[in-house]
This record gives C-alpha cells, sequence and structure tokens, in this order.
C-alpha cells in the first residue's frame, strides 16, 4: 500500500482528466490538489512542499515549460518533490527539453490504463525516498 | 707572297665571317663572342705575318710581344664563347667574367713587358725567342682555358640535341683541331723544342676552324648566317667575273681596235670606275625610284605591310563591330578611300550596314548590286557600261563593290567609294583586296558566330535562372509542405489522445473499480468500449510512426545484442494475452552470433509479427519462432498454425493499409491496423536487413521471417552505414499494443 499522507499536484487543463487523476489518487491515498491552468499552477509549483507534481505541457496561460524555467529561476519556497511531465505528445524535443528544465521524467497519458499510472506514481515516489 | 696571300685570305674571311654573325644577332652573346674571336685571329694573322717579316732582332722581338698580346685573350674568348653557345648569354657571373678579363690584361701586360719572352736570339736556322719566368703564366693561360672549354664543350655535347648538337659538334672539331695544331707550331714547338719556322703556319690552321664553321653554315644554319654568307660569295663571283670580263674587253679594245698601248695603271684605272658603275647602278636606281614615288605617286603602300597590319586586326578582334570598324579604317586610310562599308547577311536575308563615311544606310533591298554580286564577286565602277546598275553605283557613290564568301555562304559585301586622289583603283589596289576578301569573309564569319555564341550563352543563361528559381520555389513548397504535413499528424494525433485517454481511463474505471457494481451486460458493453479505445489509440500511434519512417525522422541505433535474449523476453511480455487465447508460444533455444541492429526497433518488429501471429492463429494453435543462420546474417522466423495466406495475398502484406482480401468482412474481424506490416518492414530496412513471409495456403499456416546482420567484424568497421540519424528532429516510435 502507498504511504499515506503524500502530497501530489496535478497540473492539467482537460477537466475530465483532471477530475480523473484527482478521483483516481484521492482513493490511493494521496493528498491532491490540482491546477487547471499554467499561472495557478506555477503558483502551486512555486509554493512547493509537494511530494510529487504531476505537469501538462499544453497549459492554457503559462505552458509547462515555462513554468519549469520560471522554477528554475525562482525555486519553490518550500521543496518540491519529483516533477512528471504529463503529455500526449509526439514531440521528443519537447520531452528532451523539459528534462533539461529539470523535470525528472514523463508520462503518456494515452498510453497508459489507470493501474499503469498509479504504478508509475508508485516508483517515482520509492525513488525520490531512496 | 705566298705568306701575305694567306695572310689576307685568314683575315678577309675571318672578318667576313664574324661581321656576318654579329650583324644577324646583333644582341646574342654567341655571335658576339664570335665576332671577338674573329677579330683576334685576324690580328694574330697580322701580327704573325710581320713578326716573320721582320728582318732585325728588336723588330722581331717586338711583333713577338704584339703576337703574344693579341693571342692573350684568344682561348678565353673561345671558353666564353663554348658556354655560350648557341644561346644569347654566356651564363655565367660578372665576378666570374671581370676575373676573367683581369687575368687577361695581365698575361697581356707580361707578353708586352717581356716577361712571357724576354728577348730573342737570332740564330742560322732562323730566330728563336727566350722564354722568361712568365711563360709559365701563358702556358696557364692557353692550357687553361683549354681544358675548360673542352670541359664545357664535352658537357654541352651530352646534352645537346639534334640540331645544336651538329653544330656543337663542327665547333668542337673545329676549336680542337685548329688549336691543337696551332699551339703545336706556335708555342710547343718554339718553347720546348726551338722549332720556330712553323710559327708561320700558325693563322693558317685557323682556316680550318674557318672551314668547318663554313660548312656548319652552309649545311647546318650555323648562326643562320647561311643565306647572307651565300649571298656574299655569289656578290664576290659577280665581282670577279665582271672585273675579269671588263679587263678582257679593256685589253682587248686597246689592242686590236685602238691600236694603242695601255698603260696598265690606265687599265686598272678604267676596271675600277666601269667595276664601279656596274655595282653602283642598282642602289643608285632603288634611290630614284623612291624619290620619285614620293614626289609623283602619292597613294604608294605597302601592300605586304598593309596586309599583314590587317591581319594583325583579324586576328584580334572577334568582336564584330570593332573588327569591321578597324578594318575600314586601316583600309580607307592606307589605299586612301574616301569612304567604305560592310554589308554583312544576316538572319532571314536582312543586311546589316557598317560603314565609314556613307552618310547613309545602304538600302539593300531594292538594290541590284546585290544579285549581281553574289554571280560576279566583284563590280567596279569604271568597267560598268551606262545603265541602270551604273547609275545607281554613282548616286551611291560606289567605285568598287566586292563580295565576301567562305566556301558557298556569301558573308556579306565589300563597298568601297571613290579615292581620295579621284583616281582609278590600281593593279597593286586591286590585288590586295583579292588577298584581302577570303581573309575578312572568315574573320566576318567568326565575329558572327561569336556573336551568336554570346547571345545564345545570355539566353541559357537567363533560362537557368530562371528554371533554378522555379525550382528553387517548388522545393520551398515542398518543404512548407512537408513539415505542415507533420506538424498536422503531430497537433491531430495529441488532440485526438486528450479525449481517448479520457474515454479509457474512465471506461477502466468503471470496469475496475470494486465501488461500482456493473451489470453483466455494462460490463460487456465498457469491455468493449476499452477495446475500441485501444484500438483507436493504437492506429493513431501507428499512423504517427508511418509518418515519421516516412519522413525519415526515426533514428536507427545499431547495438550488438542477443536477439533470443530479446525474443524470449518479449515472449514473455505476451504470454498473458497468448495464455487468455490458450495458444502456445514456443522458442527454440538456438544460440545464435550476435547480430548488429537496433534492438528497441526489432523488439517493435518482433512484438508486431507475434502479434499478427496471435491474431491469426485459433485456439489450441502453436506459435513457433526459430532461428537459422547463413554466417552473415540471423533469420528469425515466426510460425503459427493459423489461417494462411494464399500466394496472391502474400505479394500484398507488407503495404500500407492493405488487408488480407477486398472483403469488408474480413477486414472488421481481423482487427489490427494494416500498416503494422508497412512499418515493420520499413525498420527491418532502414536496419540493412530482409522481412518477408511464406505460407503453404489457406488453413496451412504462415511464416513470417526477417534476416538482419551479424556483428562480424567487417560489419562493424562499417558502423556508420548502419546507424541513420536524422537531419532535424528525431522522433521516437509509438508504442504500439498487441
Amino acid at each position: 500500500m502507498t504511504e499515506p499522507g503524500k502530497k501530489v499536484l496535478i497540473v492539467e487543463d482537460d477537466e475530465f482528466l483532471r477530475d480523473f487523476y484527482q478521483e483516481l489518487f484521492t482513493s490511493e491515498g494521496y493528498i491532491v490538489d490540482v491546477a487547471a491552468d499554467g499561472e495557478v499552477g506555477w503558483g502551486k509549483v512555486h509554493q512547493g512542499g509537494w511530494n510529487l507534481i504531476l505537469l501538462d505541457i499544453m497549459l492554457p496561460k503559462m505552458d509547462g515549460l515555462h513554468i519549469l524555467q520560471n522554477l528554475q529561476a525562482q525555486p519553490a519556497q518550500q521543496k518540491n518533490g519529483p516533477i512528471v511531465v504529463l503529455t500526449n505528445l509526439g514531440h521528443d524535443t519537447v520531452i528532451n527539453q523539459a528534462f533539461s528544465l529539470g523535470a525528472t521524467g514523463f508520462l503518456v497519458k494515452s498510453s497508459l490504463n489507470p493501474d499503469q499510472v498509479l504504478s508509475e506514481i508508485r516508483s517515482y515516489l520509492e525513488k525520490a525516498n531512496a | 707572297m705566298f705568306l701575305l696571300l694567306t695572310t689576307l685570305i685568314v683575315i678577309i674571311s675571318n672578318l667576313l665571317l664574324g661581321f656576318f654573325s654579329y650583324t644577324k644577332n646583333p644582341k646574342s652573346a654567341t655571335n658576339k663572342l664570335f665576332l671577338i674571336l674573329t677579330l683576334i685571329l685576324s690580328l694574330w694573322a697580322v701580327t704573325n705575318y710581320f713578326s716573320i717579316q721582320s728582318k732585325t732582332a728588336d723588330d722581331v722581338f717586338f711583333w713577338i710581344k704584339l703576337v703574344l698580346t693579341v693571342t692573350s685573350p684568344m682561348v678565353p674568348v673561345i671558353y666564353l664563347l663554348t658556354r655560350a653557345f648557341p644561346g644569347r648569354t654566356i651564363g655565367i657571373s660578372t665576378y666570374k667574367l671581370l676575373l676573367i678579363i683581369i687575368f687577361i690584361l695581365v698575361t697581356q701586360i707580361l707578353s708586352l713587358s717581356g716577361m712571357v719572352y724576354q728577348g730573342v736570339i737570332i740564330t742560322n736556322d732562323g730566330v728563336t725567342p727566350v722564354p722568361a719566368a712568365g711563360i709559365f703564366w701563358y702556358g696557364v693561360n692557353i692550357v687553361g682555358f683549354l681544358f675548360l672549354t673542352l670541359h664545357t664543350l664535352y658537357k654541352k655535347y651530352k646534352v645537346f640535341k639534334g640540331l645544336e648538337k651538329i653544330q656543337l659538334k663542327y665547333l668542337i672539331l673545329g676549336v680542337a683541331s685548329t688549336f691543337i695544331l696551332a699551339a703545336i707550331t706556335n708555342f710547343v714547338a718554339v718553347s720546348l723544342f726551338k722549332v720556330t719556322f712553323l710559327v708561320a703556319l700558325g693563322p693558317l690552321f685557323t682556316l680550318i676552324l674557318v672551314g668547318f664553321i663554313s660548312y656548319a653554315i652552309i649545311k647546318h644554319s650555323f648562326l643562320d648566317i647561311g643565306l647572307v654568307v651565300g649571298r656574299t660569295v655569289a656578290y664576290m663571283i659577280l665581282l670577279l667575273t665582271l672585273s675579269a670580263a671588263y679587263a678582257g674587253g679593256i685589253f682587248l679594245t686597246s689592242s686590236f681596235f685602238l691600236k694603242e698601248e695601255i698603260r696598265s695603271s690606265q687599265a686598272i684605272i678604267y676596271l675600277v670606275l666601269a667595276l664601279f658603275i656596274a655595282l653602283t647602278f642598282q642602289p643608285l636606281k632603288q634611290l630614284l625610284e623612291k624619290f620619285s614615288d614620293k614626289l609623283f605617286y602619292r597613294g604608294r603602300y605597302d601592300s605586304n605591310q598593309l596586309l599583314s597590319t590587317l591581319a594583325h586586326i583579324m586576328s584580334v578582334n572577334i568582336e564584330l563591330h570593332a573588327l569591321t570598324t578597324q578594318i575600314l579604317q586601316t583600309l580607307l586610310t592606307e589605299m586612301r578611300i574616301s569612304k567604305g562599308a560592310f554589308v554583312l547577311k544576316g538572319e532571314n536575308a536582312k543586311y546589316t550596314t557598317i560603314s565609314l563615311g556613307f552618310s547613309y544606310q545602304l538600302d539593300t533591298t531594292h538594290s541590284q548590286l546585290i544579285p549581281l554580286l553574289s554571280t560576279h564577286g566583284m563590280i567596279t565602277f569604271d568597267e560598268l557600261e551606262e545603265g541602270t546598275l551604273k547609275e545607281e553605283m554613282r548616286s551611291l557613290g560606289i567605285s568598287i563593290a566586292k563580295v565576301l564568301h567562305v566556301k558557298e555562304d556569301i558573308i556579306g559585301f565589300l563597298i568601297l567609294g571613290e579615292k581620295a586622289s579621284g583616281e582609278v583603283y590600281s593593279e597593286q589596289d586591286l590585288k590586295v583586296l583579292d588577298i584581302l576578301a577570303p581573309e575578312m569573309a572568315v574573320a566576318m564569319q567568326n565575329a558572327e558566330s561569336y556573336e551568336k555564341i554570346k547571345k545564345f550563352n545570355v539566353i541559357l543563361s537567363e533560362e537557368v535562372k530562371r528554371a533554378t528559381q522555379d525550382l528553387q520555389h517548388a522545393n520551398f513548397r515542398l518543404k512548407q509542405l512537408d513539415q505542415l504535413k507533420d506538424d498536422f499528424v503531430s497537433v491531430a494525433s495529441h488532440e485526438l489522445r486528450t479525449p481517448m485517454t479520457a474515454i479509457r481511463s474512465y471506461a477502466w474505471m468503471a470496469l475496475n473499480r470494486p465501488d461500482i457494481p456493473l451489470s453483466e451486460k455494462m460490463k460487456k458493453y465498457l469491455s468493449r468500449t476499452l477495446i475500441s479505445t485501444e484500438r483507436l489509440i493504437n492506429l493513431v500511434n501507428d499512423m504517427l510512426n508511418v509518418s515519421r519512417i516516412e519522413a525519415g525522422r526515426i533514428e536507427i541505433r545499431p547495438q550488438v545484442f542477443d536477439i533470443l535474449a530479446l525474443v524470449n523476453e518479449i515472449v514473455s511480455e505476451v504470454e498473458p494475452k497468448a495464455d487468455e487465447k490458450m495458444v502456445r508460444l514456443q522458442v527454440v533455444n538456438t544460440t545464435t552470433a550476435k547480430l548488429f541492429a537496433d534492438p528497441d526497433k526489432v523488439h517493435q518488429v518482433l512484438l508486431n509479427l507475434i502479434g499478427n501471429a496471435l491474431k491469426f492463429t485459433p485456439t489450441d494453435g502453436t506459435i513457433a519462432i526459430s532461428f537459422f543462420t547463413d554466417g552473415k546474417v540471423v533469420e528469425v522466423l515466426v510460425k503459427d498454425s493459423g489461417v494462411g495466406i494464399s500466394r496472391e495475398d502474400l505479394s500484398k502484406l507488407f503495404r500500407k493499409f492493405e488487408r488480407l482480401d477486398n472483403s469488408y468482412v474480413a477486414a472488421a474481424t481481423s482487427g489490427g491496423t494494416g500498416l503494422g506490416l508497412y512499418i515493420s518492414k520499413s525498420l527491418i530496412e532502414l536496419m540493412h536487413g530482409r522481412i518477408w513471409a511464406t505460407s503453404e495456403g489457406l488453413g496451412k499456416g504462415t511464416t513470417f521471417a526477417f534476416a538482419l546482420p551479424i556483428a562480424t567484424k567487417e560489419i562493424m568497421d562499417q558502423a556508420q552505414k548502419f546507424t541513420f540519424k536524422p537531419e532535424g528532429e528525431t522522433k521516437s516510435l509509438e508504442p504500439v499494443a498487441l
């Protein structure tokens, strides 16, 4: 079972997916917060204190890469855990850019069933603990 | 008397040779040195003569000293001559030359001051000079330079070829024989053997040299004075003949007709006068001609000079306008013609006129001149009878019209006006024009061809520029479209994926969440929704992959890996699905050589092939994976016990969107995207492998196989060939699930 109390931030603009991830993680025992656009997302990321951040790239107002960039310039007020990029984009360049800006990993949303999503999250959290 | 004669002959022949060779080529060192040598030889003959003729010991000694002085430079000059021969320079540094000159001067000073011979003793046999200390110096002069000369001659003889070699041979022979003999008689005999009577022979030996050189001149154009010498000799013979004739005439006249005695002095005077008149007649005549021409014949010009000037103009100019204007200018100026023009035939029987002095364009369309000229070649105003043609020519001011043609083609016409002096065109003029016409025709033709080529070049380069621009445009458009397509595919697939993710995730949740109770029917519906979504996602991924492979965006990173291990890995991946269908997966565990290919791509291909096999193998069937190698490649065979493929369908297998048959029924149930095999084929071929399928027929199962290169040393040495890195963006393959 997962460690309870882990704080997970989900920054995703699509309502259905956002709700889905929130429901999925909450039922697993995580403490979940969401952001629907880049600005709000940046605010919460900058606040910090998350064990894991799931960050979509295509976001209104400020895209995921900009959030990462800003984070490099202005580090979070409280330390964050790994940042995992959520994407359906087919561009390796974007993923490489995300990595160079500080992302730890990425998930291709459409290719994972919910149980696979959960196991991926679990492994990221475990690695962060180690 | 004999001595005097021989001396005179020696002097004259030497001087003549020297003089002719010098005037032939005054700038050449060879000719200059040869002249100097002949002067020395002549002086030697003179001083030698007097030294022999002298009566008193003092006189003899005096002349002997002079002989020595005069002959001091002889061998050094010969040495310098052989160094220079046959070129224009001596090929020696100024420093060395200076040394030689100083050496000569010292020898001369020693000779004059009586240090070589200090006196003479008169004996019964004759006069013997008494050597002094300086004789060794003189000896060194002679012998030393002789050796240097022979050495130089030898070196040159080895190197020279052909005519030069022949000339050199004669020079060597002449020099060698003359001076060896002369040295013997005049020096060795005198100094060592006290024999003096041979001294007189000394200068005579130069005739040998003269002889050889003359032969070389006549036979082998030595110093290129053959013609001059020939002419001089002929002249001399003429002189002699005339003298003899006149002398004879005078004698006869005086003896038989005048019955008078003529004194020999008178006879000689008459002879000389007669010869004088005979010989000066020709030059005087030429002088008078020139003078009268200057006075009375203003229009005189040198046709040879004119022709050569025009030939030069024609060779230097290729541009039509410059060519014609310059020719006209020269012609009109030299031949003193008032005006002239070239009428050149252009395209479509049109004529262009380039004129100097004609104040209007010659209208060639109505002219009678043109057609007539074409048949006659040249029409002269003065020779015509009165008629329309003569009227035309009078009104246009044309005196001469001449056709310019090359073989059969008429290039154009040369039109000339009156001569400035109003005279008729002379024979000389017409002859010059005759000679010029064909030359000018050719020159014009060349100039016209050149114009055509220039024009054509301009047109060509314009066309090329235009075509290139068009191509560049088209290329740019293509690139734009290509990029557009890429963007579309990427964006579209992304856009498609968002809702698909939602469908998939929620359907899955609905199916798998324990807190949501579902009826059996519901479960079935949701399950099919989920499966359909997964199919949809696979299709999008496949299409993305196809698009990326075709755009060359897929990177191939080959490694050395074990295919057996990879196959086993995939089999365990696929096992759950196979178990579901109750199909057996077998791997024939043969150890094979390691392959050199991109394992990720091979993984994809295997998944595709095994996935296909699973799809088309019914329950309880078997899928067997085996290996085969020939040392160069390893073949991986995936054999299923499924529905099999007919022969005609086999050929359609690896194409895009192709189905096994055209029936819609089969298409609906066979599943898959129709792109899998196409992608596999593309990937295998990118890795320099081969992929194919065989089947015994319908119902007899199918074997899909691919072959990839073994990682041999040869292959590894060419690793570059197997790697493929796309320029621009690299994309990876999207995973396609079974």
